[in-house]
């Protein structure tokens, strides 16, 4: 087989199983965060994490280039420091499939969140236990079956990433170029054995992927 | 004990109290929404009041102005809901175990085996709450919150949901364990019986305000407002117009409007004639008269001829309803099996009835 196409199947694992992982983590703070505190600019933070459900890839991508290219918000004090950016790197993929599929996540785990019975949470607090304990003894348990949901959603859209992706990663053979972004290469330039080859191999493993978080699904329940 | 001071509006309904609970087992009782389990909540610190003071045992609690709002889980008030809400992920072992912490493993297995035995729940150990019957849940409930010896236990309605013979299992489970611990209680219904049958103390709540506190006898035979007497299903009220007083005799004879009948009441201190007293006499207290027996002189002033219109059985006694001449019934009787019988009374028969002026409790209500 082909080198390249092991090494963009390789690369896109590796980018969506970081980006999930990441994706669970930030995920679950923050629908805890929406779903049982009120503050101020809550609405506002809930659509700003859910824009880019909604808005075209190349969009996100673009606000990405603004904040994290060399010259950008951050990006700049980053390279003045390290004289690194992450642009056209294999974490900016991670960063742009993170970002992608965060809502994904937010939307099932707040609603996984939300449906724990508030007594059971005002009893716990009764029997002596914080908001921390609480959250990781009954809130987390009880909403299990959201977050893997949302896991599950979170790496099958980072699998697919591509839009955001190609604006900030690019398309570097052998460094950025994700299977998507390979597929897309080879057939704009022709070459339909090796874009068929992918093909068939990228909704191999996507199927396979989807088949393990139904068999995991099933188990909580 | 506890002292409730406070005041909380939640707009269309607020609430207003002004409590200090020094009794064993207080039953707070009122109609739905009348601010029960709303008061509940400001113990627990579930519902912050807009205003006041909490003191349990001389801590505060809360207290607005100095700006003391004691967390949750410092508080070290037990809570039981309606719901016996067990964590469904846990087996009820680990659900009674939940609250306890700062104790070694094997002080903790040692408690929650010895909460098991005294709840009746030995053998259901390893199971899981949709594995139990209800009255069993409620048990593994009331086990999770005693188990962390509570300064205070908050009861809100928890037999409520439950079948009767459950109801009143667990109402003797719940008096054992006041015998055995100590701890006092606070509890919500508006179950009448369980209110006479648990409480040391009662406290009579109406719209967010407290309509009257005492002993269960003051309240089922005092009652201080017609609100009261109403809320606890005292039969046999009635509005009369004051027609004569006999202050000597500590007397004073009532027209009855509505029920068409003249009777001797009690007399009260400053009462004028034309005025207007709610009044009741307990069923018990109305004594169906035998045609062959004479008459006592303190029954003659209130006799009365009229028809059993109804006679209901209830377990231990019967309920007899009895009618002079307007529609509806006039009296609530009950007696003893036992006097029933010797009375050999049926449905429709004519009866004289009668009752003694001093067993009439005069509703003082401004």
């Amino acid at each position: 087989m082909d080198e390249s196409v092991l090494f963009s199947l390789r690369l896109s694992l590796q980018v969506a199983i970081a980006a999930t992982v990441l994706v669970v983590l930030v995920g679950t703070g923050m629908s805890f965060i929406l779903a049982r505190k009120s503050f101020r600019g809550k609405e506002i933070l809930d659509i700003l994490l859910t824009l880019p459900l909604v808005l075209p890839p190349t969009v996100t991508g673009y606000y990405l280039i603004l904040f994290m290219g060399r010259n950008g918000l951050l990006g700049k004090y980053l390279y003045h420091w390290t004289g690194w950016s992450i642009m056209f790197t294999w974490y900016a993929a991670v960063l742009a499939s993170f970002i992608v599929a965060l809502p994904l996540m937010i939307k099932t785990t707040r609603a996984a969140i939300e449906s724990v019975d508030q007594n059971l949470i005002k009893v716990s607090y009764t029997l002596g236990h914080g908001e921390f304990k609480t959250f990781f003894k009954v809130i987390l348990p009880l909403s299990r079956k959201g977050i893997i949901a949302g896991a599950v959603l979170s790496f099958a859209r980072a699998m697919g990433e591509f839009g955001a992706t190609l604006m900030v990663a690019g398309n570097i053979p052998g460094k950025t170029a994700t299977m998507p972004i390979a597929i897309y290469t080879s057939a704009s330039s022709g070459e339909w054995s090796k874009a068929n080859l992918m093909v068939v191999f990228f909704t191999l493993v996507s199927g396979f992927f989807l088949y393990i978080a139904n068999k995991l699904s099933k188990k909580v329940i | 004990m506890i002292e409730v001071r406070i005041a909380k509006d939640l707009g269309n309904f607020s609430l207003n109290l002004s409590l200090n609970l020094q009794k064993g087992l207080t039953v707070l009782f009122g109609p739905s929404g009348a601010g029960k389990t709303l008061t509940l909540h400001t113990i627990a610190g579930l519902v912050e009041p807009d205003s006041g003071t909490i003191r349990l045992n001389g801590v505060v609690y809360f207290d607005k102005k100095r700006g003391v709002n004691l967390p949750i889980p410092r508080r070290r008030v037990g809570y039981v809901f309606q719901e016996p809400s067990l964590f469904p992920h846990m087996n009820v072992f680990e659900n009674i175990a939940y609250g306890i912490s700062g104790l070694s493993a094997e002080e903790r297995t040692r408690r929650v085996k010895h909460m098991i035995g005294k709840m009746r729940l030995s053998g259901l150990e390893k199971n899981f709450p949709h594995q139990i019957s209800g009255g069993q849940k409620q048990r593994v409930a009331l086990a999770r919150a005693l188990v962390t010896s509570p300064l205070l236990l908050l009861l809100d309605e928890p037999f409520a949901s439950l079948d009767n013979p459950v109801r009143q299992e667990l109402r003797l489970d719940l008096i054992r364990i006041r015998e055995e611990d100590h701890v006092p209680v606070v509890f919500v219904t508006h179950d009448v019986e369980e209110a006479f049958v648990l409480s040391d103390e009662i406290v009579v709540l109406n719209d967010g305000k407290v309509e009257q506190i005492g002993s269960k006898e003051d309240i089922f035979y005092r009652p201080q407002t017609q609100k009261v007497a109403k809320f606890l299903g005292v039969k046999n009220i009635f509005l009369g117009k004051i027609t004569a007083i006999h202050p000597e005799e500590g007397e004073m004879t009532v027209w009855v409007e509505e029920k068409g009948f003249q009777g001797s009441i009690p007399y009260r201190e400053g009462a004028v004639v034309g005025e207007s007293v709610h009044f009741c006499i307990r069923p018990e207290e109305i004594m169906v008269l035998k045609e062959d027996r004479p008459i006592k002189k303190n029954l003659r002033a209130n006799i009365f001829t009229g028809n059993i219109v109804r006679i209901v059985e209830k377990g231990a006694e019967h309920t007899l309803f009895f009618k002079q001449n307007r529609d509806d019934y006039d009296f609530e009787i009950s007696m003893p099996n036992i006097a029933y019988r010797s009375l050999c009374i049926k449905e429709g028969q004519l009866a004289k009835v009668a009752f003694k002026w001093e067993s009439i409790w005069l509703i003082p209500e401004e």
